[in-house]
């Protein structure tokens, strides 16, 4: 017997934005009246031995910041099921291994899986690496190159602790948008595993091979490569210890048009969080990386340390139950290649409740050395925010305040910058009314000893109105975003101040 | 440096002093427990307390499965009970020899299942039952909502240079990895102020492994502390998300950059298709570079034409000539040499699609000059490689050779 259910959501807003002033041209809001309408469906039912669902989604705007196109599908997918068998058709994201397929394609895709035996998983995919639907039927606003992408992959439980798969991946570029377009032909392969040889600790590790091949475009000659790539994590997890390694080596020539992979970095990883008491927790970290694999980069070799010690303490003090600290140090030294710094980075938080006030402070200091005369400076930051939630009858209010400055003496420019920055808010929830709300106004003012210095004055209100009657009918709410922004510099003529009113309805059924 | 392996070694002198096994990685073999747990695909050891699915991310058959395996140390498993509802009930799970069971149950959207695993030997010892505790609840809302909600709680800690909570919203598994963007992030913070982002959704895609793939439209505002001046641009991104504790979290990023412009080589993986020009990114002295920047050049003291390059470099003349384009005082053109080409777009440069940019049609004959108002961008195809668009926010004229645009590469 057929069964099904269905779903859908709609977002629809309009929005009134007005921007004045010399210096308008800065902002990032779109003047006037625009809409914006967000549309998703979803299905699923069951058919002749088939189990499917579906998603369908639009959106429809005239704000070319919010799309550059007025009407466009957000997303499509099918999806059935019989038995082993798994059909989907649409978008497609089949993970396969970090190195060959991270990515989403429109297209097809089949997997069997027979679970509780011991055949391997297959799944096979084909598609287009198009961003957007738009790009898929060659919009000439949102045209991209054609990648056609296809893939197979093959993974094996071997016996519950252990599988490995096998993945194979071509990205081919089958059509450009202009002459200066190189097209790619590239090819990938890896190996991929996941070992757990006992309780609490796990290594896991992929090996990659690509075999790239750039064609010749306007400008730019042929080019062609082959490169691999390797990742090893091996990682042990029981109280009180979480430690892990990690190391990988990404070749200079190793191309993934699909994966995900920073070319040409050798990494080594490790990190231990120690649960030294039930309040006191120690994380030690190091980070060491590099680039310049093959020797040819012309720059020479960069290197860089990042070192790392924290620890959280709950309750530093015994007679404040709510109290909890974090500090932390951590070093940067990066060197080679005509650079040369070491930065450290001090940071101290500490979280308590003070009656009926929460309250979080964070103390920063950054200092910041090269010996290349690039970044020699000493900042500070500190940031305090008091925050309660306060229960008056049925209706619940959330006032907050928040001050923050930033100090930054910059040695080889021989000037201080200071930053001073507040903000008061006021939240409300009254939930016979099925109202929420929020107010926040604040300023931030930039003074520098040279250039241009800036104050930004915001104020935003935000409401979300649940009336019975919507309720009632659907999950529906109403709401408004109101917003002020006001920038003044010191060179007057890049003043300018927006002034934006959004009201919108969301409903799902 | 000394001081610090000091510290390091003093730390590992109290910990081993202290009633703590830190050197065990994994449990005692002659306990009873699950060697491994997985919820829909996550592990029982990363999801957290509270674990909310949603409709896209389960089967078409709409199931959550629990799988994992059993272990008894030396003795063999007995048996294996679920409940979904706090201890109240119990169900058996059949289990193979080697300890690995599965089962599935189809959740009811908003009901909150209290999910508790019980292994029992054949000596009758069990595991620590409510340590496999988790609370699983069905969102009714659409995986569109989960990644909204990811997006939003990344944006808003970003836009409030909150590095904690920033990081909250981040995967152990970052693919560009996770201390490195969490340095980059910081050196953002420290170099930018004011900072107003916002997005909407192209694409989403959700996978079967419970990742999911979103492509944005984003608009931002950033006011650098270098300079004191705003700078925006506009465009759109890739971003793929882990599901992590019952909620998305970040896993990859591609060129353009929301976040880590700092260090955005090692931070992102990959470039979104189509994308040719490097956006805003930082340098090490936490000045702006890359494109979507805003120049200045003064020539009040010193030349009639104002010249620049798109390599960065500028300078003040009487004549055209010897640069990529330059600005004259006494007509409101834009100069530029053979064998560029140039092109009026009649839309501001925020707006503008890679695709109309490197579309040839209309580009002008190499070698000329292209009338130019504030408000609109100009395009210049340069030696058949490069596209670079600038868009006049204040033009020269006669007596002030001063001239502000905004500067792009696609």
């Amino acid at each position: 017997m057929a069964q099904s259910e269905f779903h859908a959501s709609s977002e629809f807003s309009v929005t009134n934005n007005t921007i004045t002033g010399s210096g308008k041209g800065a902002s990032s809001l779109t003047g006037g009246l625009n809409y914006l309408e967000v549309l998703n469906l979803y299905g699923s039912g069951s058919r002749n031995g088939w189990t499917y669902n579906y998603n369908v989604g639009g959106k429809a705007t005239d704000d070319e910041r919010a799309d550059a196109k007025r009407l466009s599908l957000t997303n499509l997918q099918g999806r059935a099921v019989k038995g082993p068998h798994t059909v989907t058709a649409g978008d497609v994201f089949e993970s396969f291994s970090q190195y060959t397929l991270a990515s989403s394609l429109k297209g097809a895709s089949y997997r069997y899986r027979d679970e509780g035996t011991k055949r391997p998983e297959i799944t096979g995919v084909f598609g287009w690496a198009k961003p957007r639907w738009d790009s898929v039927w060659n919009d000439p606003v949102s045209r991209t190159i054609d990648r056609q992408a296809a893939g197979l992959r093959v993974k094996q439980d071997f016996n519950g602790d252990l599988w490995a798969g096998l993945s194979a991946v071509s990205a081919k570029d089958t059509g450009r948008v202009t002459a200066t377009d190189a097209l790619y032909d590239a090819k990938n392969y890896a190996l991929d595993f996941n070992y757990v040889p006992m309780p609490g600790l796990t290594a896991a590790g992929e090996y990659a091979l690509s075999d790239t091949e750039l064609s010749a475009s306007a400008g730019a000659a042929k080019v062609s490569g082959d490169g691999s790539a390797a990742r090893l994590e091996l990682v042990g997890d029981a109280d009180p210890s979480r430690v892990s390694l990690e190391y990988e080596n990404v070749g200079t020539d190793f191309y993934s048009a699909l994966g995900s992979a920073a070319s040409d970095r050798r990494k080594l990883k490790a990190r231990w969080r120690y649960k030294y008491t039930k309040q006191v927790t120690f994380t030690s970290g190091l980070l060491w990386y590099r680039n310049n694999l093959d020797g040819d980069t012309a720059a020479g070799t960069t290197r860089n340390w990042k070192p790392e010690i924290s620890a959280a303490i709950k309750r530093p003090f015994a007679s404040r139950p709510y109290s909890a600290a974090d500090l932390s140090y951590k070093f940067d030294r990066k060197y080679g290649a005509g650079s040369s710094g070491a930065d450290h980075y001090l940071n101290a938080n500490y979280r308590d409740r003070l009656g009926e006030m929460d309250s979080d402070t964070n103390l920063g200091y950054t200092l910041y050395r090269t010996k290349t005369a690039v970044r020699d400076a000493r900042e500070l930051n500190f940031n305090t925010s008091l925050s309660a939630r306060l229960e008056r009858g049925s209706a619940v209010l959330k006032p907050s305040v928040n001050l923050g400055t930033w100090y930054s003496s910059d040695e080889l420019a021989d000037s201080v910058d200071k930053l001073y920055e507040y903000s008061l808010g006021l939240g409300a929830e009254l939930p016979e009314k099925n109202l929420t709300g929020e107010l926040r106004l604040g300023q931030n003012m930039l003074r520098k000893e040279t250039g241009d210095d800036s104050d930004k004055f915001f104020a935003a209100l935000s409401a979300y109105w649940r009336p019975k009657l919507l309720a009632k009918l659907n999950d529906s709410t109403l709401f408004l975003r109101a917003g002020y922004n006001d920038y003044a510099f010191t060179t007057t003529s890049r003043n300018f101040r927006e002034k934006s009113v959004t009201v919108g309805l969301n409903t799902s059924f | 440096m000394k001081k610090l392996i000091l510290m390091a070694a003093a730390l590992l002198f109290a910990a081993g002093a202290a009633d703590a096994k830190w050197w065990i990685f994994g449990k005692s073999k002659d306990e009873v427990g699950f060697k491994y747990l997985y919820i829909n695909k996550v592990s029982s050891d990363e999801a957290g307390p509270k674990m909310k699915i949603y409709a896209e991310t389960l089967g078409t058959d709409g199931l959550v499965k629990v799988n994992g395996r059993a272990y008894a140390g030396k003795n063999a498993v007995g048996s294996v009970r679920i409940s979904l509802d706090d201890k109240a009930t119990w169900q058996d799970v059949k289990f193979a020899d080697n300890g690995t069971f599965e089962y599935s149950f189809k959740p009811e959207a908003g009901k909150a299942y209290g999910m508790l695993l019980e292994v029992t030997d054949t000596a009758g010892r069990t595991n620590k039952v409510e340590e496999t505790r988790k609370e699983i609840t069905l969102s009714g809302e659409s995986v569109q909502a989960k990644v909204k909600e990811a997006l939003d709680a990344l944006f808003a800690a970003y836009s409030a240079e909150n590095l904690q909570k920033f990081l909250a919203g981040v995967s152990e598994n970052f693919a560009g990895d996770k201390a490195i963007l969490e340095r980059a992030v910081k050196r953002d913070f420290d170099a930018l102020n004011s900072i107003n982002l916002r997005y909407t959704l192209n694409n989403v895609s959700a996978g079967a492994q419970g990742r999911v793939f979103a492509s944005v439209t984003y608009s931002r505002m950033v006011i650098v502390n270098k300079t004191g001046q705003a700078s925006s641009d506009t465009g759109s991104t890739e971003f793929v998300f882990d599901s992590n504790e019952g909620r998305l979290s970040l896993y990859s990023m591609k060129q353009p950059l929301m976040f880590g412009l700092s260090d955005a080589d090692n931070v992102a993986t990959g470039a979104v298709l189509g994308n040719t020009g490097t956006a805003l990114v930082l340098d090490d002295g936490g000045n702006l570079g890359g494109s979507g920047q805003t120049v200045t050049i003064d020539c009040r003291s010193s030349g009639t034409v104002l010249k620049y390059n798109f390599s960065g470099s500028q300078s003040c003349d009487t004549g055209g000539g010897s640069a990529d384009i330059w600005f004259y005082t006494w007509a409101a053109n834009i100069g530029y040499a053979t064998p560029t080409q140039a092109k009026d777009m009649a839309k501001p440069l925020s707006l503008l699609t890679s695709a109309e940019v490197r579309d040839l049609t209309g580009y002008s004959t190499p070698g000329g000059s292209i009338p130019a108002v504030t408000g609109t961008a100009y395009c210049f195809y340069i030696s058949g490689a490069e596209f670079h668009c600038v868009e006049p926010v204040t033009m020269p004229y006669t007596g002030n050779a001063l001239v502000t645009f905004k500067v792009k590469q696609f």
